[in-house]
């Protein structure tokens, strides 16, 4: 996918995947607009057809949709370094680590959101080549949430299946991650036992953002 | 990737790679090399290691704690950088206790240190919720009534079609996020239209324990106190108020803190799982045992805290009070009868009422005991007297019913002690309110006196006769004083335990190996099964070891203990120990009481504060156990009248009453608070008073005897009596303390539930409460929770607004367990759209204010409050007895006979005004704990200069209170034990009343002033102060009633003394004048076989025990991850192996337990550990976590709270007697969940969830 396209896909999924608040309907008709733009394909059909299915829901219903899907759902989560680091300690080192991602492209999150929030990471990545090497770099997170809306038969999976489209495959490592997760969910904390940062900061002194082959 | 060029090995290594030129690194290097060659400094290209290093780095380092009822109080680190908690650590800086004993360093648990995932988890409630179908109707309402939220209101909860479109929505999800503006002004607009339309005690709050975050306890309960909303109690309502505390001692929950453990010599564990429980505090009791201390456990299973003991008595459950009367009959026995121990009698004489007399009344054949003898019996002289004499007398000595009468052991004259009640009201009193017995040697005993008479007292006993009990008949001395007989409370404690002496009637013991006979050894192994000789071993060890140590025998005791339904009778066996010990008082002994974070340590400030006593005095508190009893229906479900609690030698008070009738009669006596008082608006109720042109006492009277005013709680199911809003914070009453969890929400919210339990048939329904044919269903129209975490409460609720957690803004935290105040500070703004408890109301009270414009304004307001303890009113109802204005027994006379009523002004559009600052009222009367007034007025000038004032408004010129820590602040400048000024203030006050020194207790502390900042700064230990009863120091631990013992101040009871006896005529007929035995109820006798389905099928009955976790803190962190992984991670029923086997359960199969009053399903812990015929499920469970769908009921499972239900003790609506006075979290009826049985059996293996 070219890039300009992947940055389309980006910052459509950002749009339908935030909260239908009281701006919904003007937000989906940005979405419509752009989408004319994208190529003929998978993505375009897809969101479009996310986008639809959220118009032609009454403001009530989209919102309580939403608040079912991702609000009151620990497996369902739209913070993903929660599917790497569960409720550990690990996890606000993880968080730091991406704000020095966003400080680094100049952005900063908005007050009282996580940096890790998806919509604000595909908004990023709608702007900044940055914002895509990190959602890479999230990979078995995306994969994870993708499973989870699937199973829940939720369509916002298919959001999700155009932001992974839009990005490189998974490494076999991601892949090995996603195994772990299913088989155990989110890890516990070690405390004493780890007394380390996380791998992929200690572990092979790779840079953040850095994209891992 | 620009980024890479940072790294120069890469762009050199590219260079020479590209040109292919030279050989790598042949004439430059990389890097700088040092002079001597010996080391090469390369720059960049080690972000990782940076970061790494970095994360050491932290922006800043905060104080605070969690506030979850754990009682450990703990101060924790937290570690901030980029805005992000990125962990915590414990904190190490609590001050020294002192050489000679263990520190309090360290304190924290795994279950604090797994807190800091709650900031960013999934589970957190990160946005303000309405139910979808509620916010669209009133959206619409709206719209029709051009704007007007109230209206709005009005019309969709009038709407009973739309109304029960919302209400049958409870618990099935349908959320939205809605705006701050929107839900506030929603929320708002529901108090606004009920207090115009029902009255504002028709909404109520719902907050716990205020020590564990007093600022966000206090911004609600202020709010409902300026509104004249109804304030539920807590302590009462989990069942970890003692009520044995405020009818012994005349005080509720006053208690050692843990470094107290230290100095005693021996230590029975009773009830409490201290390593599990008191997690931090617990080494001081594993160290004490190196300096000798032996460590006794009582515990029906082999729990983690028996691993400790020396002896492990491994009683039955709830048969601990026949333990401890066994106990008693031995201490008795051996060093009271057989050899007299000098300071065992010295402290009986001085602080129990041993030594006071009691009038013998004639029933049948043999004697009752009466009442105690006041000075009103006695006639001018003091010697005789009939009823004449004493009324004329009584002209004299208005306290003269109040002043409790002893024998002078030299001169045999009947003598009126200084110290009781008499002495501690009105002018004459001063200065001889203390224990001073001068020159009069009260005498324990009649026995071998001159004119002493053996009589035979017939006394009642529980242990025979399925719940009726039975009669003993057995002999006390007596002695005539004037046309009285009398004897003392020794002897009939003698006769009571069954220690014999020659020459007195009666059936005794033949020694400690009669079985037969009550309160022998061998009797108690019958039902306890502790044997005989391990009982009185431990007795006699423990009373030798208080007499050789001088008091240092101490009774840790707990929920275990005290969840019964007859609590505080097991209690009053236990501290009957420590009382014939002499071990109250006196550090290292007494009883350590801990089931929750208590005690807020700066209370003066504290209460004034959260209950607005700035600005309105007093406010709408209400006991939550009959509240909650009443409003959920809970009393249709009785099986049993009152009387089948009644004594055998009881008159029959309670015949043809149900429980509800009860509490209606204590409401109208004055005895309890009960909100809604009457079936009509209160603020309409004042305007009609003041229309009538009749004073407030006797326009209400004169309609109520008219019939056209009724009490509320003669008809709570009338729809002008409902609850109509109610807000829960800081709490989680659904899935954690409801007992009767299915009633809630069948009754007050409308839901689905699994209630099978049959209502009362006629003629076992209520006298003189109102039945309705149909039991309303959905009482309630708003359900309000503030919490950081979707638990039962939040899914059952129309609102849930997010709140900030204890990361997240300032409070303050003190615990029973340690001397110390500190601090909660934000380490982060609260993310998200999360709000402080304090800011949410702060808000709502600014939309409140601004809806009430113009339809509200100013009202009076009449409430009815109830004969309080620690004020005069408590000498009310003389001689405990309980007669009936509406009978025609007594005149109507409110604040004498009746609640006093008070009529107040409710400023509703300077609601917000007032709350923001600290008000006038204050300056002049000061605030009252306990009876004691500190003079707080003379602090309100540092308090406007520390905090600022208020500028224009209603409160122009007030000091600022508007902000949580301004408000913390104004907490520690109020009170005694965090300015030092205040405590000698209060002590000096208190001097004057009982003419003994104190103020020397706080000197030298004087000058302290404990300030917010000095709190985040460090732990800080708090100061003596008149707030509580015991000494401390930086030389001497706290331990309470130390100041009692050591300075002769009263008790705050009917005698000033500690009591055995409890004369009031509800005692008399429950049976329970003395500390008794009685069994636990008998569920099986009153609602009879509960098993359900197929009978061959094998499903085991069993005692069905709710402890504290070792994995949670009450419903805290059982969503936790971490913490679930420690031990199966979901619902858990503990099973005995025999019972597993016999019902076919195998370990970790998915059963179910149930009975008539709802449903729960776990898995099964099958251990030898558990003794059969009991199971275990730790509470507190939430119903939507881990909670397979049940196939007994087709819902999810419930929470452990499924298979409970309240059942109230009418002694514990006793009021306006002495000690038997109303109070908030003072005393009141318990709601006790542990006399239930469940029926388990295994279920099918497929579970969905």
């Amino acid at each position: 996918m070219r890039r300009s396209a992947a940055r389309t896909v980006f910052g459509c999924a950002s749009v339908l995947l935030s909260y239908p608040d009281e701006h919904h309907t003007d937000d989906l008709t940005a979405v419509r607009g752009a989408l004319e733009k994208l190529p003929e394909g998978r993505a375009r059909s897809e969101l479009a057809t996310t986008a639809e299915w959220l118009g032609g829901m009454s403001p009530m219903e989209a919102a309580a949709t939403y608040v079912d899907t991702f609000d009151l759902r620990r497996g369902v989560c739209l913070h993903l370094t929660y599917y790497r680091h569960g409720d550990t300690r690990e996890r606000g080192m993880a968080l730091t680590a991406l704000i020095d991602a966003f400080r680094e492209a100049g952005f900063a999150v908005v007050p009282g959101e996580l940096p890790d929030y998806l919509p604000a990471l595909l908004e990023l990545a709608a702007t900044h080549p940055a914002g895509a090497t990190v959602l890479a770099e999230h990979r078995m997170a995306l994969d994870a949430l993708h499973s989870a809306l699937a199973k829940a038969g939720s369509r916002y999976a298919g959001v999700l299946d155009t932001v992974r489209d839009a990005l490189p495959g998974p490494t076999r490592k991601d892949r090995q991650a996603l195994r772990r997760y299913r088989a155990e969910g989110p890890p516990s904390e070690k405390v004493g036992l780890e007394p380390f940062a996380p791998p992929e900061i200690l572990g092979q002194g790779i840079t953040i953002g850095e994209t891992r082959r | 990737m620009a980024r890479h060029v940072e790294n120069t090995t890469a762009v050199h290594d590219g260079l020479l790679a590209e040109t292919g030129l030279v050989r790598a690194a042949r004439y430059i290097q990389p890097g700088e090399q040092t002079p001597d060659g010996r080391e090469l400094h390369r720059r960049g290209g080690r972000r990782a290691e940076e970061f790494y290093r970095e994360r050491w780095r932290h922006d800043k380092i905060v104080r605070s704690t969690h506030g979850v009822n754990c009682t450990g109080s703990c101060s924790w680190q937290v570690y901030v950088k980029d805005g992000i908690i990125t962990w915590e650590t414990q904190a190490v800086d609590y001050p020294s206790v002192g050489p000679g004993s263990p520190e309090y360093e360290p304190r924290g648990c795994p279950r604090g240190a797994s807190f800091s995932w709650y900031t960013y988890s999934p589970a957190r409630v990160r946005y303000p919720y309405v139910r979808g179908v509620l916010l669209e109707l009133f959206r619409a309402a709206k719209a029709n009534h051009g704007g007007d939220p109230v209206a709005a209101w009005a019309e969709v909860t009038g709407d009973p079609e739309r109304a029960a479109a919302y209400k049958t929505a409870r618990g099935r999800g349908g959320f939205v996020r809605a705006t701050w503006a929107e839900v506030l002004e929603l929320v708002a607009a529901a108090h606004v239209h009920t207090v115009a339309a029902y009255g504002p005690d028709r909404t109520a709050g719902f907050t716990v324990i205020p020590a564990m975050s007093m600022a966000s306890y206090a911004a609600g309960t202020r709010f409902y106190s300026l509104l004249g909303g109804t304030i539920l109690s807590f302590y009462d309502w989990y069942a970890d108020l003692p009520p044995a505390s405020p009818q012994v001692f005349g005080d509720q929950t006053d208690v050692p803190e843990s470094a107290d453990w230290w100095n005693a010599s021996y230590l029975i564990v009773w009830g409490t799982n201290l390593p599990i429980t008191r997690t931090p505090d617990a080494h001081f009791m594993t160290e004490a045992r190196y300096r000798g201390q032996k460590v006794v456990v009582v515990s029906p299973d082999y729990s983690d805290h028996t691993k400790f003991a020396d002896d492990w008595l491994a009683a039955n459950p709830g048969t601990d009070g026949a333990l401890a009367m066994a106990m008693g009959h031995v201490m008795l026995t051996e060093f009271y009868r057989d050899r007299q121990v000098p300071r065992f009698e010295s402290y009986a004489r001085t602080y129990t009422d041993l030594p006071f007399l009691v009038t013998l009344r004639q029933r049948g054949e043999g004697y009752v005991p009466d009442h105690f003898l006041t000075a009103s019996d006695l006639g001018p002289d003091g010697a005789a007297g009939n009823r004449e004499q004493a009324d004329d007398e009584q002209a004299h000595d208005k306290q003269a019913r109040w002043k409790t009468v002893v024998l002078d052991e030299a001169s045999g004259e009947a003598v009126v002690p200084n110290g009781s009640i008499g002495f501690r009201w009105g002018e004459e009193g001063k200065g001889l309110w203390n224990l001073d017995l001068g020159e009069t040697r009260p005498a324990l005993s009649c026995y071998g006196r001159p004119g002493a008479e053996a009589v035979a007292v017939d006394l009642p006993r529980f242990d025979v006769g399925d719940q009726g009990g039975g009669v003993l008949r057995r002999g006390v001395p007596a002695i005539q004083v004037g046309d009285r007989l009398v004897t003392t409370v020794f002897d009939l404690v003698m006769a009571h335990y069954g220690v014999a002496r020659p020459g007195l009637p009666g059936d005794w013991p033949a020694g400690y190996d009669d079985a037969e006979a009550p309160y022998t050894p061998a009797w108690q192994e019958q039902i306890t099964s502790v044997p005989a000789s391990a009982c009185a071993r431990v007795a006699r060890e423990f009373a030798r070891n208080a007499e050789l140590s001088e008091g240092r025998s101490m009774i840790a005791m707990g929920a275990g203990t005290n969840h019964w339904f007859h609590s505080d009778q097991i209690y009053r066996t236990f501290l009957s120990l420590l009382m014939l010990g002499g071990c109250e008082g006196v550090n290292g002994g007494g009883w350590a009481h801990y089931v929750g974070q208590e005690k807020v340590r700066p209370l003066t400030g504290w209460f004034t504060l959260a209950f607005a006593y700035d600005w309105v005095r007093p406010t709408r508190h209400m006991p939550a156990t009959p509240y909650w009893y009443l409003v959920t229906d809970q009393w249709r479900y009785e099986g049993a009248g009152a009387d089948s609690l009644s004594s055998p030698l009881g008159e029959g008070r309670f015949s043809g009453k149900s429980v509800a009738d009860l509490n209606a009669y204590a409401a109208r006596q004055g005895w309890i608070a009960s909100h809604p008082a009457f079936d009509r608006n209160p603020l309409d109720l004042a305007d009609a008073a003041a229309a009538s042109g009749k004073g407030l006492d006797e326009f209400v009277v004169g309609e109520l005897q008219a019939g056209r005013l009724r009490f509320a709680a003669c008809d709570p199911d009338d729809p002008a009596n409902f609850p109509r809003v109610l807000t829960v914070w800081r709490s989680n009453l659904l899935g954690s303390s409801g007992k009767g969890h299915e009633y809630f929400l069948r009754h007050l919210l409308g839901a689905d539930n699994a209630v099978a339990a049959e209502e009362c048939p006629p003629g076992a329904r209520p006298a003189e409460v109102a039945w309705h044919d149909e039991a309303p269903v959905g009482k309630l129209d708003l359900l309000v929770d503030i919490d950081f975490r979707m638990v039962s409460t939040g899914i059952y609720a129309d609102v849930v607004l997010p709140t900030a957690t204890w990361y997240e803004k300032h409070d303050l935290s003190s615990t029973d367990m340690h001397p110390f105040v500190h601090s909660f500070n934000p380490a982060i703004a609260p993310p998200w759209e999360a709000r402080s408890d304090f800011d949410i109301f702060s808000d709502l009270a600014t939309e409140v204010s601004r809806l009430a414009e113009g339809r509200l304004g100013v009202r009076r307001d009449v409430m009815a409050v109830p004969l309080g303890h620690d004020t005069p009113d408590e000498c009310a109802q003389p001689g405990g007895r309980a007669l009936d204005w509406s009978a025609g027994e007594s005149e109507p006379v409110p604040g004498v006979t009746m609640p006093r009523l008070v009529a107040v002004e409710r400023d509703y559009p300077h609601l917000a005004e007032r709350w923001r600052a600290l008000g006038p009222l204050v300056d002049e009367a000061g605030a009252t704990t306990k009876g004691v007034t500190l003079p707080v007025g003379t602090e309100v000038p540092w308090l406007a200069s520390r905090n600022g004032t208020v500028r224009g408004g209603i409160a122009d010129g007030r000091p600022r209170i508007d902000r949580d820590d301004l408000f913390c602040e104004a907490i520690l400048a109020l009170s005694g034990t965090t300015n030092g000024r205040l405590a000698v203030a209060g002590f000096e006050a208190l001097e004057e009343r009982t003419g003994v020194a104190l103020a020397d207790l706080a000197h030298e502390r004087a000058g302290d002033r404990i300030t917010f900042a000095d709190t985040v700064t460090q732990p800080r230990a708090v100061i003596a102060s008149p707030e509580w009863s015991g000494a401390e120091s930086e030389r001497r631990r706290y331990s309470p009633f130390t100041v009692n013992v050591d300075r002769l101040k009263p008790w705050h009871t009917l005698t000033g003394r500690q009591h055995f006896f409890l004369d009031h005529d509800w005692m008399a007929e429950i049976g329970e004048c003395l500390p008794t035995y009685r069994p636990p109820l008998s569920i099986a006798e009153t609602f009879g076989d509960q098993r359900r389905g197929d009978p061959d099928r094998p499903q085991l009955v069993a005692r069905y025990l709710t402890p504290h976790s070792k994995w949670s803190i009450h419903s805290e962190y059982q969503d936790n991850i971490h913490m679930l992984n420690l031990f199966r991670g979901g619902p858990v029923i503990w099973v005995n192996d025999l019972d597993a086997t016999r019902i076919g359960v195998a370990d970790n199969d998915w059963i179910e337990a149930y009975n008539r009053n709802g449903v729960t399903v776990a898995r099964a812990a099958v251990t030898h550990r558990v003794p059969p015929g009991t199971v275990l499920m730790y509470h507190a469970i939430d119903r939507h976590l881990q909670m397979p769908v049940s196939e007994t009921s087709g819902l999810h499972g419930g929470t452990d709270n499924s298979l409970t239900r309240v059942v109230m003790k009418p002694t514990h609506m006793i009021g306006g007697y002495a000690q038997l006075s109303a109070g908030f979290n003072y005393y009141g009826p318990t709601g006790s969940q542990r006399d239930e049985l469940a029926v388990i059996r295994r279920r099918s293996q497929e579970v969905t969830f």
